[in-house]
């Protein structure tokens, strides 16, 4: 039976070969796509490693974690520096990386932070922020900038940018007077990082010197006088703080949740992004859907051109029914092809999954900063196989039925 | 012409058979008797939607007697269960069709043996018969005066219809089985081929001791045959059923 199958379907490998293909393309695609929803959600999740608490102005939790993670909105109020520095004084803090915003630069946040930044901030499997290019900030007037920033800009070291005042990707105001002249730029990371621009927090002070409640009061002072000037900064937005003791997070967010001198809000970054990725959840399993669809849409393809073979191998088994097939034997044969095709579709999937992963993940890493480790099939990416096997092998069973049930009507009939 | 033996038992035996397509629609069959004698040769002639083609079904057990009786081969086909109706056709018919009757995607001598898959009896009987089933294959396709040699090497769609036919004419004698039948074997030859194909065929059918059914509308070929029957004569059955015309 096996020769037989064999040889039949080698007499019509045009088209069963493309079904084959588009079944082994939709299995590497749901197997890709699931591959990148994993690293993507891990990659997520890890935004922000090794930092046990963000402290940020009283308000909610997410919100918090969007403007001083993702950079996204604005907060409604500011941490006083007198706080900040009580909060650094605490035994069980180790450091603390506060953060400045407010500002842009042609739609890319500003952040103002101290070289902390650099030393302390993790994200992934704690990793170090790394200089691709140039130094960190040392002047008042340095910035270093994320990759994407300088992507997109096409950036280089030493090159003087404007900073505005605001969030827009236009600012009609700006700081143009003062520029600011690129230290450093990042290596990717897959973060928002990618998209900030980091300078000191003297330098916002020094960018916002002599300007009152968002409007310049007239000749402002010179570049000169300015790094002159006491440039402490009065307050920031959002600190990330690190604790000697993991053990001590609850404590440490009990005390700074109930601050008397300011209304605080200290949040487990851990927890504030997975409730966050919940948020995101239904674009995930939406992409889940799409990939099943296609997956479907590919056994689809697969049992039609089956049936659609029938028609011309009805002679075919006209053929072996005269010479003794039994409807079993046909049955078999077809079930045996569609089951054969479905287990070659589905490793053909597995093995251009990997080559997907192969040749395209350097490119990914390079681009999104999104590691995509090449591993063995996790047990979702079996269930998957084991799914989409399962399906096909049933679906098989159509084009096998039908074949049964005419061969048992035309017997040995040959009907054109 | 020699003249086969015959025995006392028939090999094909058909009495009061009525069939239709269903239990409202006009009888397509309605054949008092009809008798084939072991190693016969009878051309049965009939035209177009005379109910040949269900004839043979019922005769091959495809389709299902439900009135009368069908003996072949001393068995009431009517009485087996289904997979072993299968099995006594694979057993017992050989069969050759109009045309194009090989796969395409097997060899000329993997269609020979075609029913040897299906038909431990008939693979036995090939065995006993040359020792191996390649051996036969090329026995039975040089008793049709087929180039073997050289044919073993090429694709069966490069035969001639005549060479496709001989090789079908191998296929169904391979194992002995007890009846041929032959549906409109030569339609597809031209006059010339016709008689030479059908001495082999004789020849072979002899050989191998198995009694033949020719099914044709081609009077010119009768005169061959032991005895012909008219399909016409023996049917009562007046409904000439149009649409069943598709199948010849």
């Amino acid at each position: 039976m096996l020769t037989l199958a064999w040889r039949s379907l080698c007499n019509r490998w045009g088209t069963v070969l493309l079904a084959t293909l588009a079944v082994a393309m939709s299995v590497s695609l749901i197997l890709t796509v699931e591959k990148i929803r994993r690293e993507a959600r891990d990659s997520f999740a890890q935004t922000v490693s090794g930092t046990d608490l963000i402290v940020g102005a009283r308000s909610g939790s997410v919100q918090l974690l969007l403007y001083s993670v993702f950079r996204i909105g604005n907060a409604t109020n500011n941490i006083t520096w007198e706080t900040t520095e009580e909060i650094k004084q605490r035994d069980a803090v180790k450091w603390v990386i506060p953060i400045s915003l407010g500002d842009s630069h042609r739609g890319y946040r500003v952040v103002g932070t101290t070289q902390d930044m650099f030393t302390h901030f993790r994200y992934g499997r704690d990793q170090a922020l790394k200089i691709d290019s140039g130094r960190e900030f040392e002047d008042v007037f340095d910035a270093v900038v994320g990759s994407e920033v300088a992507a997109a800009l096409g950036y280089s070291i030493g090159q003087a940018i404007v900073i505005g005042h605001g969030t827009g990707a236009v600012s009609l105001i700006e700081h143009d007077e003062r520029p600011f002249r690129i230290s450093g730029i990042l290596a990717p990371t897959g973060t928002p990082v990618d998209k900030s621009v980091h300078v000191s927090l003297e330098g916002i002070e020094a960018m916002h010197v002599d300007w009152r409640s968002g409007s310049r009061a007239s000749d402002g002072p010179t570049v000169e006088s300015i790094r002159a000037m006491d440039l402490t900064p009065r307050a920031v937005t959002a600190l990330m703080v690190g604790l000697n003791s993991r053990a001590a997070v609850f404590r440490e967010q009990r005390s700074i949740n109930t601050y008397q001198q300011e209304p605080l809000l200290a949040i487990l970054p851990a927890v504030a992004l997975q409730e966050l990725w919940n948020l995101l959840s239904v674009a995930e399993k939406a992409l889940f859907f799409i990939s099943i669809s296609v997956v479907g849409a590919g056994i689809v393809n697969l049992v039609s051109v089956l049936l659609a073979s029938l028609g011309e191998r009805r002679r075919e088994m006209a053929i072996l029914r005269a010479t003794g097939a039994r409807p079993i034997h046909v049955f078999t044969l077809l079930g045996l092809e569609s089951t054969g095709l479905t287990i070659v579709g589905v490793a053909s999937g597995l093995l251009l999954h990997y080559i997907i992963l192969l040749t395209s993940g350097w490119w990914i890493s390079k681009e999104y900063g999104l590691a995509i480790p090449v591993e063995l099939p996790e047990a979702q990416d079996i269930r998957i196989l084991a799914g989409v096997l399962l399906a096909g092998v049933i679906a098989g069973l159509i084009p096998a039925l039908t074949a049964y049930r005419t061969s048992l009507s035309d017997g040995m009939t040959q009907r054109l | 012409m020699a003249d086969s033996t015959t025995d006392d038992e028939p090999i094909v035996q058909i009495r009061n058979l009525a069939f239709s397509w269903s239990d409202t629609s006009a009888n397509v069959l309605d054949v008092d008797e009809l008798i084939l004698n072991k190693g016969e040769r009878v051309f049965l002639r009939g035209a177009s939607g005379s109910g040949k083609t269900t004839l043979l079904n019922l005769i091959a057990a495809v389709l299902q007697v439900r009135t009368g009786s069908i003996i072949v081969d001393g068995v009431d086909t009517a009485k087996l269960p289904s997979h072993k109706r299968d099995r006594f056709r694979a057993d017992t018919i050989g069969f050759i069709f109009q045309q194009f009757n090989l796969l395409p995607f097997l060899s000329v001598v993997e269609n020979v043996s075609l029913p040897c898959r299906f038909s431990a009896v008939r693979k036995q009987r090939a065995l006993t018969h040359s020792g191996s089933i390649n051996t036969e294959c090329k026995r039975l396709l040089e008793a049709m005066q087929l180039p073997v040699d050289t044919m073993l090497k090429t694709s069966v769609t490069q035969l001639s219809v005549g060479q496709q036919q001989r090789v079908a004419v191998a296929r169904a004698l391979i194992g002995s089985p007890a009846l041929i039948i032959a549906d409109e074997p030569t339609s597809a030859l031209d006059t010339d081929t016709r008689g030479a194909f059908i001495k082999l065929l004789f020849a072979e059918a002899e050989a191998a001791g198995s009694s033949l059914l020719f099914v044709s509308h081609d009077d010119s070929l009768a005169m061959h045959f032991d005895r012909t029957i008219e399909l016409a004569n023996i049917n009562k059955a007046s409904v000439v059923q149009s649409q069943r015309l598709s199948s010849c």
